[in-house]
């Protein structure tokens, strides 16, 4: 059986493509990495765009749609499975900005570009290939096709941590990062098998699992352990401590995918298996994952408080969003789940946006700390402008779309009738003030008060480099103001989940 | 009596003995134009089993049709079986040797060597598994390991004129002798009980004695055989390098010369696992519960050792040792999950297995190649900086590193997820877990060289370059685009492990 469409699977081949190209080209200037990755990564971006608001998409039609649907290996149920509803949609559009993007920022990288730029087209298609996937055995060779070349990004063209306290240097943040991340994996793994073996007939398809009833024990067991293996990936306490070693030592493109698109795997995987598939095993785990959820919030945002390496302060505060992604879907109504797919969005581009501009600061005056900068804005008032822009984004400030985000999740708390989430809620909302502190705190230490004396020379923002800020905060404005791009495409998607859910849990809200 | 079926060992023994003539004409420093005859001969051998028919058939029509003969025979004689596993080992085997021998060509051209006896004893190697993995009689299967083994002793000593580090070649073969002879001697102990209690030395009259109650769940047959059968086991054991019989290995990886441990790490793992699937799996199968056991109990030892002990390794060919006492471990994982309805995880052995050769072969090549050229690459530290000086071999060495930790889009993903999800489908997901937590651990050691390859600096004292050779490029060529290749596309070897599989079960 056969069904064929070709969208998806050319957001996946054309940077694969890409990197087969670049490895096979000689030196040649005319051909050079940089411009076929820029080509790759544009392909994405503008299809993406299309499948988005073009009109081919329904955002009301149940079911997935752009499928791409060929038997692989039918004696183990595997098939090359792809397609896009409305979970999933909004984050191929996420990667294929951040493809863009991350290619922008890396222009000036002269240190082996041939295999930087393969690597991260790699990485790139792997990321398509995970939210498209629509068969589990796919989902986790795209899982391992973004990760494994993450290490040689990071290990070769990272850069040394500098927190006064503890010095890491890139090759152990390279290796904890994918020791780590294969650990996720190999959890996944062993989960997929399970669930693929509790199905009436082998199956790795994501469409048919979704009709198995599993029972209550097995739910309850196994919904740990996919919330562990995808949490592994998304940040979640306490298993995110790869994440502030691994984003800060990688180079930026790097660190925007890594925190723009790889943290939302997670996510998305959180919402598409274990959330819809065990309705039973939401019911029993909601509260611990809901506290959880929290514990990142306030331990993310107090660790950033901390810290005085910019990329360390952008990760803890990755750290800290993502704990609204897991309030959100711990809300289990449509309000919470459509604030936590918003929020994984309007993260990405946000904390892209910052690490692009922390690399930039680090490329001009070649230090991370804090404390080392001051007074930029008078020598640099663009790059200024645009991470004043993506701080006050972070930190939830209206029109810009962290508020949208964060006002849903919180608002889906609330309306949960429990007075423990209340409770939760007011911590969250209190976390706030520090979100705010740190964010503004860094900016106010590295843009204003007295200019440095070493950087009275420094010059602004090139024209090349200002295209990826723009690009970014234009998406942060644009779905700030009009969310309903967003929430639009979502939403049906979402309920039908929620209705799921609700036919087990009693109490599951509109 | 049809001897058209030993065909495939006919014409390896005769090659064998042919190749022993020639030699005595070539002078010293010619030999390896055995090399190259060699070479010839084998592509002779794989091209006339397969395509030339005889009497009108094909050899491997044999095993076409379910109820498989050859002119209405399948046997030579009731120990001797040509099945359909046997067809495809026998193949195996000799593409192994093919392999290895267009690797070495160059290896073998020092003065050091100078003896041209390595090819024949090759052939005398495959002879021996050949007809290991065909024997359904005690006897024929000792034989057939001794056959195996001996040349293997001798061969491990090959490079006798060590540069300045002493006798490590002589050392290797003679701790090699003496271990395999001591679990030969007790393979032998085990067939001799084995006889003594049943008067009957064909694997399908001795099936006939072991007997399971259900309904008691006791075991009814004697124990003393049940003994033997396990001795016979451990000496397998000892074979695959299954830990903990696996003590000889590192040791006589490390002092070998690298084409004879690139054959041995290989060949006869494949031709006992098998031996192991022939015999346990399918004849033996009343005890069937006993052995999956077993087999798990030595597929977790294997994978915790091989792969924690490999964490320290300077030494490339000791530490592949322990990737492949690991690896071994993941395929006993596979046979344990034997379960009757469920050969899920025995198909993974197979396919697992055949990824592991082509995986292994590449690796090893690589080492061949850098020992051929440079005198190096037995040392984490030769290989710095190898990503700038030969941005190939060390692509090479990277995919066959990946596919044996289990990545995909590579072979060895593949078979391990077919390995674990025969476990898992047999309820031993305990065993899944430690075999998906042992790859995660082993990505440790195989990034250390990664690492030392394309993240270090090229060393000072190093050449910039690496001259080519033909013949070994050409089959790291092979090497590496089968790797992918079995990764992207795994359907046709997959159906292929199943189709053997069903051919396995006896008359």
């Amino acid at each position: 059986m056969i069904e064929w469409n070709g969208v998806l699977t050319s957001l996946i081949l054309m940077p694969i493509l890409g990197a087969i190209a670049i490895i096979c080209s000689s030196k040649n200037e005319f051909i050079s990495p940089r411009a076929i990755s820029l080509i790759a990564t544009l392909f994405g971006f503008i299809l993406s765009l299309a499948v988005y608001f073009g009109n081919a998409f329904n955002p009301l039609a149940p079911g997935f749609q752009f499928v791409d649907h060929i038997e692989w290996l039918p004696s183990l149920g595997i098939s090359y499975y792809l397609g896009v509803d409305g979970m999933n949609l909004p984050m191929v559009l996420l990667t294929g900005i951040l493809g863009i993007t991350a290619v922008l920022a890396s222009w000036k990288i002269d240190k082996r570009p041939k295999e930087f730029f393969a690597l991260a087209l790699l990485v790139i298609a792997g990321v398509y290939g995970v939210f498209v996937s629509l068969d589990l055995f796919f989902l986790l060779l795209f899982y391992e096709l973004a990760s494994i070349p993450i290490y040689f990004l990071i290990a070769i063209w990272g850069s040394d941590g500098t927190n006064p306290w503890r010095a890491t240097k890139k090759e152990y943040a390279a290796l904890k990062l994918i020791l780590y991340l294969q650990f996720g994996g190999a959890i996944l793994f062993i989960s997929f098998l399970l669930l693929a073996i509790n199905a009436p007939q082998l199956t790795f398809s994501i469409p048919e699992l979704l009709k198995v009833q599993y029972s209550q024990a097995f739910q309850h067991w196994v919904f740990p352990l996919l919330v562990i293996g995808f949490g592994i990936e998304a940040g979640l306490w306490p298993f995110h401590t790869w994440l502030p070693d691994g984003h800060s030592a990688a180079p930026t493109a790097m660190s925007m995918i890594l925190a723009g698109v790889l943290l939302k795997m997670g996510g998305y995987g959180l919402m598409r298996l274990p959330f819809t598939l065990f309705p039973q095993g939401v019911h029993d785990w909601v509260l611990v994952f809901a506290v959880i959820g929290i514990i990142n919030i306030v331990y993310g945002a107090f660790c950033a408080l901390k810290q005085k390496d910019i990329k360390y302060i952008v990760a803890y505060s990755s750290i800290s969003h993502m704990g609204i992604v897991f309030l959100g879907l711990a809300t289990l109504n449509i309000i919470g789940f459509n604030g936590a797919l918003f929020q994984m969005f309007s993260h990405g581009v946000v904390t892209a946006l910052l690490f692009a501009l922390a690399g930039l600061i680090y490329e001009k005056t070649h230090t991370r700390l804090v404390t080392e900068h001051g007074g930029l804005a008078q020598r640099m008032p663009f790059l200024a402008s645009t991470f004043v822009i993506g701080a006050l984004a972070s930190l939830g400030l209206p029109t810009l779309s962290g508020f949208v985000a964060e006002f849903l999740v919180f608002l889906g708390i609330w309306s949960v009738p429990d007075r423990f989430y209340h409770i939760l809620a007011m911590l969250g909302i209190g976390t706030l003030v520090i979100t705010a502190t740190y964010l503004l705190r860094a900016v106010q230490k590295i843009f204003y008060g007295p200019l440095n004396e070493k950087y009275s020379t420094l010059a602004d923002l090139s024209f090349i480099e200002k295209i990826h800020p723009v690009l970014l905060i234009i998406f942060i404005i644009v779905v700030g103001i009009f969310p309903s791009i967003i929430t639009d495409v979502s939403t049906m998607t979402l309920t039908s989940v929620l209705d799921n859910l609700r036919n087990i849990i009693p109490g599951v809200m509109q | 009596m049809s001897y058209e079926l030993l065909i495939p060992e006919i014409l390896v023994g005769t090659l064998a003995l042919l190749l022993i003539i020639i030699d005595l004409f070539i002078n010293k420093e010619k030999k390896h134009f055995l090399a190259h005859i060699t070479a010839f001969g084998i592509s002779a051998i794989i091209f006339i089993t397969i395509f030339v028919k005889i009497n009108g058939n094909y050899l491997f029509d044999t095993v076409g049709q379910l109820s498989f003969s050859f002119q209405g025979q399948n046997t030579v004689f009731q120990g001797f079986v040509f099945d359909r596993m046997a067809f495809v080992f026998k193949e195996i085997f000799l593409v192994i040797a093919l392999f290895v021998t267009y690797l070495s060509i160059d290896f073998f051209k020092d003065a050091r060597f100078g003896r041209g006896e390595i090819y024949p004893l090759f052939l005398c190697v495959v002879l021996g598994m050949m007809f290991m993995v065909s024997a359904t009689e005690l006897i024929l299967l000792f034989v057939a390991i001794e056959l195996t083994s001996i040349p293997l002793y001798i061969m491990a000593a090959f490079k006798h004129k060590n540069n300045n580090s002493g006798n490590i070649s002589g050392e290797a073969g003679l701790k090699y002798f003496i271990l395999g002879s001591l679990a030969s001697a007790l393979l032998l102990f085990g067939m001799s009980l084995i006889y003594a209690y049943t008067g009957s030395s064909f694997i399908s009259e001795i099936a006939k004695h072991l007997t399971f109650d259900t309904i008691e769940s006791q075991l009814t047959t004697p124990p003393a055989l049940v003994v033997g059968l396990l001795f016979v086991l451990g000496g397998l054991a000892f074979k695959i390098t299954a830990a903990p019989f696996h003590m000889w290995a590192p040791d006589v990886y490390e002092g070998g010369p690298a084409p004879v441990i690139a054959f041995l790490s290989v060949a006869p793992k494949g031709a006992v696992i098998a031996v192991l699937i022939r015999l346990f799996i399918t004849y033996f199968s009343p005890l069937l519960s006993g052995w999956t056991l077993i087999f798990s109990i030595l597929a977790v030892i294997s994978m915790f050792a091989g792969n924690l002990l490999a964490l320290h390794q300077e030494n490339v060919k000791r530490m592949l040792a322990y990737s492949g006492i690991a690896q071994v471990g993941y395929v006993l994982a596979g046979l344990a999950s034997a379960k009757p309805g469920n050969m899920t995880g025995v198909e993974g052995a197979i396919f697992y297995l055949i990824a592991y050769t082509v995986t292994n072969l590449a690796a090893f090549g690589v080492i061949i190649y850098l020992s051929s050229t440079i005198g190096k690459g037995e040392f984490v530290n030769d290989y710095k900086g190898l990503a700038k000086r030969s941005p190939w071999l060390a692509l090479v060495m990277l995919v066959s590193f990946l596919s044996l930790a289990g990545l995909p889009p590579l072979a060895g993903f593949i078979g391990k997820f077919y390995l674990f999800l025969g476990a898992v489908k047999s309820g031993l997901v305990w065993l899944a877990a430690i075999g998906v937590v042992n790859s995660v651990i082993s990505l440790f050691y195989y990034l250390r060289i990664a690492k030392a390859m394309y993240l270090e600096e090229v060393p000072a004292d190093a050449s910039a370059t690496l001259p080519s050779l033909k013949p070994a490029s050409l089959v790291l060529w092979i090497t590496l685009f089968a790797i992918i290749t079995l990764g992207v596309y795994p359907a046709p070897l997959a159906s292929l492990s199943s189709e053997i599989f069903k051919m396995l079960i006896p008359l």
